[in-house]
């Protein structure tokens, strides 16, 4: 089982859009996949028409008196589940502050599914607390979405040293541009100048897109209502990229 | 967690239409297209996954495949795959838990159609109130062709897939089907109902040796019977060997060869000795016939093993070898099709073939013809072992690797014998016998194969060489013969314990109680 954390320290980056189109394309190749929805927002899984409500909520997850197999739920897609989301997600990182070994608590719950699942899919919530660190503790990648302005720069350079400075992360950062607009001068010049400093930035790149904001009206992948678009070609060739990264992880 | 799903047989001459529109009267179920489709049920030649309790069935839906990895009984679904092409081998499955379980199952044989047939499928579904589906419901009907043409009707079934974590409706839908119209899960699985409709039946092929012979039975007739298996054995395999399906067919056919000449070979004086002559030379020659195809074979199916048995640094450099095996591969194998059209092979076939359907006769001129069959295989299986025993005893670290071969050879023949005869004898104690003897074998295999390798290797070189192959290719082959040697030490270390278990005093014991009785 690989575990593959969509995760920015920036909110609105296209995390969920690329969590649920990735999944959903590793589901296609026939890989039995999972999306587990830590967003308290629930995005992931309003597209999946998954009501995001866990028995239990956050706490019984962390201190696992819910089993997380009684919480899971089948998409209308072959070999793709969701874990869905619960408003009481927004408390996760307390209940694992008050959780043993908190930062080994995501690997922990997860530990069950090795052999059901061939990707796990977490679509994390925009922050840097100590979810995150328990996200970096069970992950084997995190893909992480940089939108072409100077501010993610930045970003991408803090959640560079932030993994650099913590042994409990054995994930692997993997950057990829999202909704790049190329008529935007200011994105072309982004793009251009981080692939400089940044050479390990995955080369596919998603646009900003029409069809990924009707995901929301569609409520489903992209790939799903709109297979031959711009955006579709633009997800698949992300994930052709990634399963090669992912081979050896 | 498969994804749970019931099956109910409708009654002989029910519509499923009936039902369809009964459900949509009094449920929220909604109507999906009708779809049309063939279905193809994929197995080894061998019957791999069922013997495993899986099946793979393949939907053929608007120049796509939907292949569906199920359960054999309960018809759960544990894995699907949509393509554009049939899935052959299990390098075409997804990687990940549906290789990671059937590689081991499948190894190198391909997938084949064993059945097809014609499916109409009425889709219904349930959804909740965000339009997600919850539970779907699926009506098919079905026809299958039989070898003469003609169109069979097969039971109608209806399908009820849960969708994980809406039990609830998928038990609703269940009751309704199972009390309100007392509906009964079928007994047979489709795939097995589909095979029986045509007259077949699962596992109507095994490479595996499963004769009754019965103990009063007269030599020459226990020998034709056997010599019949395998003449079928090989011709079963024949096709599957001409077009290269997978390196099982050749194996497979080559194996009935060579136990048909071991058998030959041991059938002085039962059956008539010019007889035994003729097709000995005849099965030699087609069995010479297959050599380089087999050999070939085996090392591209050992190809990834040498790749991993290379540093990671230079394991790339071995590709250009992988294609020089397939190019050879190709040419032998060619030649190999030109035997297998041949008049020789033909008439081989004619001949064996009419010799085989003969009636035995009642007074034999072979004078241990018809001696009771059970004397013969006692007599015949511990000569066997006794050479066996006296040639493996011979052996120490310096004896030259021809004479291992020879043990080889020795081994192979008891083991067929052991086979061939093993239903005249107590089962648990024949199963006990071949143990040790396989571990002997396999060592002694192990051996010859890596011996032949290292030496084929360096042939190969020298070919390569020629064809102006780069130098790092050269280099990582030579390291591979470096690594090949030392695992071919390593086994020949080995064999000192592999053969005292097989010489082992209660390993003797146990044969002489066997065998021994009318030497």
């Amino acid at each position: 089982m690989k575990t593959l954390a969509l995760y920015s320290i920036k909110g609105g980056v296209g995390k969920t859009a690329a969590a649920v189109n990735l999944a959903y394309l590793a589901a296609s190749d026939g890989a039995k996949t999972l999306v587990w929805d830590m967003d308290p927002q629930g995005s992931s899984s309003f597209y999946f028409r998954i009501k995001a409500r866990v028995r239990g909520g956050g706490k019984g997850l962390i201190g696992r008196k819910t089993e997380l197999d009684q919480l899971i739920k089948g998409t209308d897609f072959d070999n793709l589940d969701l874990l869905p989301s619960d408003f009481s997600f927004r408390n996760l990182d307390l209940y694992l502050d008050n959780s043993k070994k908190p930062i080994r608590q995501i690997s922990k719950i997860l530990k069950p599914f090795v052999e059901e699942y061939d990707y796990v899919f977490l679509d994390c919530p925009p922050n840097i607390s100590l979810l995150s660190e328990s996200v970096f503790g069970a992950a084997n990648a995190l893909i992480s979405p940089i939108i072409p302005t100077t501010l993610s720069i930045r970003t991408l350079m803090q959640l560079e040293k932030y993994i650099e400075g913590h042994t409990g992360c054995r994930a692997v950062l993997l950057p990829f541009f999202s909704m790049i607009d190329v008529r935007r001068k200011l994105h072309r010049e982004v793009v251009e100048h981080l692939r400089e400093d940044f050479p390990y930035l995955l080369k596919a790149q998603i646009p900003y897109a029409s069809d990924i904001e009707q995901m929301g009206l569609h409520r489903a992948p992209v790939l799903h209502f709109a297979a031959h678009s711009r955006a579709a070609n633009a997800f698949q060739q992300l994930w052709n990229e990634l399963k090669v990264c992912l081979v050896d992880l | 967690m498969p994804l749970a799903r019931l099956q109910f047989e409708l009654p002989k001459n029910s519509k499923p239409a009936d039902y369809v529109e009964e459900l949509i009267t009094e449920t929220k179920l909604v109507r999906d297209r009708d779809l049309e489709f063939s279905r193809i049920f994929l197995d080894t030649f061998d019957w791999r996954l069922f013997d495993q309790g899986f099946i793979l069935v393949a939907d053929s839906l608007e120049g796509r495949f939907r292949t569906t990895w199920q359960t054999l009984y309960a018809a759960e679904i544990l894995g699907v795959l949509t393509s554009e092409q049939v899935p052959i081998f299990v390098g075409d499955l997804p990687g990940g838990r549906m290789q990671r379980i059937l590689r081991p199952v499948m190894e190198m044989r391909a997938l084949l159609p064993q059945s097809r047939l014609e499916c109409v499928q009425q889709r219904l579904r349930l959804s909740n109130r965000n339009e997600k589906t919850v539970v779907r419901l699926n009506f098919e009907s079905y026809t299958i062709e039989d070898t003469h043409g003609v169109r069979k009707k097969l039971c109608p079934r209806i399908y009820v897939e849960a969708v994980r974590g809406y039990d609830k409706a998928f038990v609703a839908i269940a009751d309704w089907l199972q009390y309100r119209h007392n509906l009964h899960p079928p007994v047979d699985n489709l795939m097995v109902s589909a095979l029986n409709k045509v007259g077949r039946h699962p596992r109507d092929y095994s490479s595996k040796f499963d004769f009754k012979l019965e103990l009063s039975m007269r030599a020459d007739s226990a020998v034709r019977i056997i010599l019949r298996g395998q003449f079928s054995v090989l011709e079963l395999n024949e096709h599957g060997t001409k077009q290269d399906i997978d390196s099982e067919f050749l194996h497979d056919f080559r194996v009935a060869i060579r136990r048909t000449r071991v058998l030959l070979g041991q059938s002085k004086d039962i059956l008539p000795n010019a007889l035994i002559d003729h097709y000995n030379r005849e099965f030699a020659w087609l069995g010479k016939a297959t050599g380089s195809v087999r050999d070939l074979d085996v090392y591209l199916l050992n190809f990834e093993g040498y790749r991993t048995a290379l540093p990671v640094s230079i394991r790339n450099d071995l590709q250009p070898l992988q294609e020089f095996l397939e190019a050879k591969k190709k040419v032998a194998q060619s030649e190999l099709v030109t035997v297998l059209k041949s008049r020789r092979y033909e008439r081989l076939k004619k001949e064996w073939r009419q010799l085989l359907a003969r009636t035995i006769d009642e007074k034999p001129f072979e004078f241990l013809a018809a001696t009771r069959v059970q004397q013969i295989a006692d007599a015949r299986i511990w000569r066997v072992y006794t050479i066996v025993r006296q040639k493996g005893r011979t052996i120490g670290p310096d004896t030259p690797a021809a004479r291992l071969h020879r043990l080889r050879i020795h081994c192979k023949k008891l083991r067929y014998l052991i086979e061939f005869f093993g239903s005249l004898y107590p089962e648990k104690q024949i199963r006990r016998t071949l143990k040790s003897l396989k571990e002997l074998q396999d060592n002694l295999g192990s051996f010859q194969d890596l011996e032949v390798q290292v030496k084929t290797l360096q042939q190969y070189s020298s070919e390569m060489m020629a064809s102006r192959i780069e130098a790092r290719t050269l280099l990582a082959m030579g390291v591979l013969v470096q690594e090949l040697e030392k695992q071919c030490a390593v086994v020949r270390t080995d064999f000192v314990q592999r053969f005292d278990d097989f010489d082992s005093a209660e390993n003797r014991k146990l044969f002489t109680s066997l065998f021994e009785n009318e030497r």
